[in-house]
């Protein structure tokens, strides 16, 4: 019997432990995690966006086929898009520096392809496989030229910068083939004409009238909160609203964050110069990966974005909106780019919409715009325009609020845009409103 | 028995139990410890050996909270104090801006005792400023609003910028920053005085031989101009007994800060002057006010024939 109670003592014992314990446990787990809760309470940081990859920015802006003297391109922008696809699964091999900056032309077809801005050669390889294991020359692109030969076809990259190197490289027979198909559909492609003949800004615009597609996008508000989370670390902001409550001021010690245009834009600015001598202007691959990485982490790119402009000198990056695969060129809030700027290797300036574009909103309207030569001739022509000055054309979009409608819907109008001084002026007097006439509009106005 | 028998299993079991339990207890335990000494685990100071430190520099940082402050309009006290100043042509702008001209330019000389002795009699409430400088090259004495004990560097929202032509003031203008009661946040830790000399050292901005006389928290913002703005505490840093540094004291942040004194000048000026072309009418004045009351009691005499 003695045995049995002190096996009762113990059991008892035991389990009052375990209770103790279990207990104990308990009340220490909450205590340890609410310390850990305070400072891991993450603030939202995600405009809602999508992260991209620095190659899927860069697309080409004009696409030439010269075959036999004559010159083409795709009919459709989206073809263009889908060739240069699959010319990214390229395997690219011996990638030098070469002495000559002009491609040599054989007799043959030959393909072009120019960028919208100068890009750093480091993105060679991200763009295309490259197989060889030095390392890549330093240096700038803005056009690629390809020429066939029986082994395939010699790349050149080749940069309008006359400080900057030409590069060259090879591509094998398979991919050359599979280029030569991708426009062997003659239906797919367009006659093109060089404007004024200039053989050194190889601006080619399409030779006949054109037909676009029209397009209508809602628009959705993107909330600022995420962005003050993200750009303001941990410090009280005040905020200072001015008249309509869509404009407001946020500012700390040393930054300013601004909605602008009745809440369609931001504009965040450092107040504060970047002091440590050590500091340097990035590179242009720096500042490209960096500023994709930072539009990354709150997931910024809520539309189509290209890249469109960059430039080391003054530490500056454009992204540019598309919508089938046209350019947005002109809005009147300027809600079509993303611009940053940097002061060392901080964000300096960072412009971008506040609002978020959806293009499902159908819109069947075909717009006919006038052929390149009647373009060109308006222009040479024209006492608004200097020839000279002139450094692109292009098809791009206009945006215009529906009048009708009551819901956030935009109407996307293709137009013709001249760029001069760095600046997308749309050339109203070849714009028509119903698609038809506008040559005769503007041989009107002469 | 059957009963003894089921005692027995439930003993063992529990003692299984209570040593799992044991075990989970202490490993918790433990974790907490290792995160704490992780914190307070430190590296040798660069600086240490190479840069002096006077006694006069703190060994810790204190706990200080950023500042909301807005540019702030005067009392009516404080109006009415201005307008009871003598000798000066005294006036008020946008109610936040105080500018005066002397009637006579006294004497000053390069001395703090002295210049604060003179400015005392001509400007009101200047208790609430110190002393910070004079600028031979624009030829403006400095003085910074103390709020909280601790000095804003180089705010156009509380300065005193007294004008000086040879050797004498002849004027001065003032604003005063006004803490906003709801929310002045948190205290936060700062930099360690061992941490911001080392960020020094490390940019080069001090180097071996220098030392480091006087290190002293203050506040600074960088949107001088808004009307309410918030303000950072920062160190300011004495170097040689000569050479003032600015850093950021907020720890993550560790940055010193650019700041030109000609060009805050040159900006405090403009401003100044933009706020007084903007404010042209309702200006509060001590001697228009004189003459105002005068001409009340002519008109209220003239009403009454």
């Amino acid at each position: 019997m003695k045995v049995e109670t002190l096996k009762s003592i113990i059991l008892v014992i035991l389990i009052g432990f375990s209770l103790l314990l279990t207990v104990g446990l308990w009340y220490y787990q909450p205590e340890y995690e609410s310390a850990e809760d305070g400072d891991s309470l993450i603030d939202e940081t995600s405009i809602e966006g999508e992260e991209v990859e620095i190659s899927s920015l860069i697309e080409p802006d004009q696409f030439i086929l010269h075959l036999d003297g004559a010159h083409y391109s795709f009919r459709t922008p989206a073809d263009t898009r889908l060739t240069f696809n699959d010319m990214r699964n390229w395997k690219l091999t011996g990638l030098t520096t070469t002495e000559n900056r002009e491609p040599q032309f054989n007799e043959g077809n030959w393909v072009e392809l120019s960028f919208p801005t100068r890009i750093p050669s480091k993105m060679i390889p991200e763009l295309f496989n490259v197989e060889s294991d030095n390392e890549v020359p330093s240096g700038q692109f803005n056009r690629m030229f390809i020429t066939f030969n029986t082994n395939g076809a010699e790349l050149m990259f080749a940069s309008d910068s006359e400080s900057s190197a030409a590069f060259s490289a090879s591509i094998g027979p398979d991919d050359a083939d599979q280029l030569v198909d991708s426009y062997s559909d003659e239906e797919l492609l367009a006659e093109q004409t060089l404007f004024a003949g200039d053989e050194d800004k190889r601006i080619y615009i399409p030779k006949d009238r054109v037909t676009v597609q029209e397009d209508s996008v809602e628009t959705a508000r993107i909330d600022i909160l995420p962005l003050k989370n993200e750009l303001f670390p941990d410090s009280p902001v005040v905020n200072i609203s001015e008249g309509s409550t869509n404009e407001q001021r946020l500012t700390d010690n040393s930054r300013r964050l601004e909605t602008l245009a009745n809440g369609n834009r931001m504009e965040y600015t450092k107040l504060t110069p970047n002091t440590s001598e050590v500091q340097r202007a990035l590179n242009s691959y720096d500042l490209l990966e960096r500023s994709v990485n930072f539009i990354n982490t709150h997931e910024g790119w809520t539309d189509t974005f290209r890249l469109s402009e960059l430039n080391p000198s003054n530490s500056s990056i454009v992204y540019n909106m598309y919508f089938n695969d046209i350019p947005l060129l002109s809005s009147a809030d300027d809600v079509h780019r993303i611009r940053l700027e940097y002061d060392g290797d901080e964000e300096q300036r960072y412009v971008r919409p506040l609002r978020d574009f959806d293009p499902s909103y159908p819109n069947p309207n075909e717009v006919e715009l006038p052929g390149g030569e009647d373009v060109a001739a308006f222009l040479v022509d024209s006492r608004q325009y200097n020839v000279n000055l002139i450094e692109d054309i292009k098809i791009g979009y206009t945006i215009t609020p529906q009048s009708q409608n009551y819901q956030q819907v935009y109407d996307l109008i293709p137009v013709w845009f001249v760029k001069e001084n760095g600046n997308w002026k749309e050339i109203n007097e070849l714009s028509s409103s119903s698609g038809e006439g506008g040559v005769a509009h503007a041989v009107g106005t002469n | 028995m059957q009963w003894g028998q089921i005692k027995t299993l439930f003993i063992l079991s529990f003692l299984i139990l209570d040593l799992f339990l044991l075990q989970q207890f202490l490993t918790k335990q433990e974790e907490a410890q290792v995160g704490t000494l992780q914190d307070s685990m430190f590296d040798e100071s660069p600086a240490e050996n190479n840069v002096e430190i006077s006694g006069d520099v703190p060994e810790e940082a204190p706990e200080v909270s950023f500042l909301i402050a807005s540019l702030s309009d005067f009392t009516e006290n404080q109006l009415e104090a201005i307008r009871d100043l003598t000798d000066q042509n005294a006036q008020v702008f946008n109610e936040n801006l105080l500018v005066s001209t002397l009637a006579e330019p006294v004497a000053i000389e390069d001395d703090e005792e002295v210049i604060s002795e003179v400015v005392r009699e001509y400007v009101p409430f200047i208790s609430q400023y110190s002393y910070w400088g004079w600028n031979e090259q624009r030829n403006k004495i400095l003085f910074f609003q103390t709020t909280n004990t601790r000095t804003v560097y180089y705010n156009s929202g509380g300065v005193l910028m007294v004008d000086v032509e040879d050797g004498q003031m002849t004027g001065y203008q003032l604003t005063q920053l006004r803490e906003d009661e709801e929310d002045s946040g948190d205290e936060r830790e700062l930099l360690e005085p061992v941490d911001v000399i080392d960020i020094l050292y490390e940019d080069q901005v001090i180097t071996t031989g220098d030392e480091v006389t006087d290190m002293k928290i203050g506040y600074y913002s960088a949107a001088t101009f808004d009307p309410t703005q918030v303000f950072a505490p920062i160190w300011k840093i004495t170097v040689n007994g000569e050479e003032d540094l600015f850093v950021n004291a907020v720890t993550g942040e560790g940055r010193m800060l650019d700041i030109d004194e000609d060009e805050f000048i040159q900006a405090t000026s403009e401003y100044f002057m933009e706020l007084m072309s903007e404010n042209s009418e309702g200006v509060i004045s001590n001697e228009a006010n004189e003459r105002e009351a005068d001409n009340d009691e002519n008109s209220s005499e003239e009403e009454e024939e």
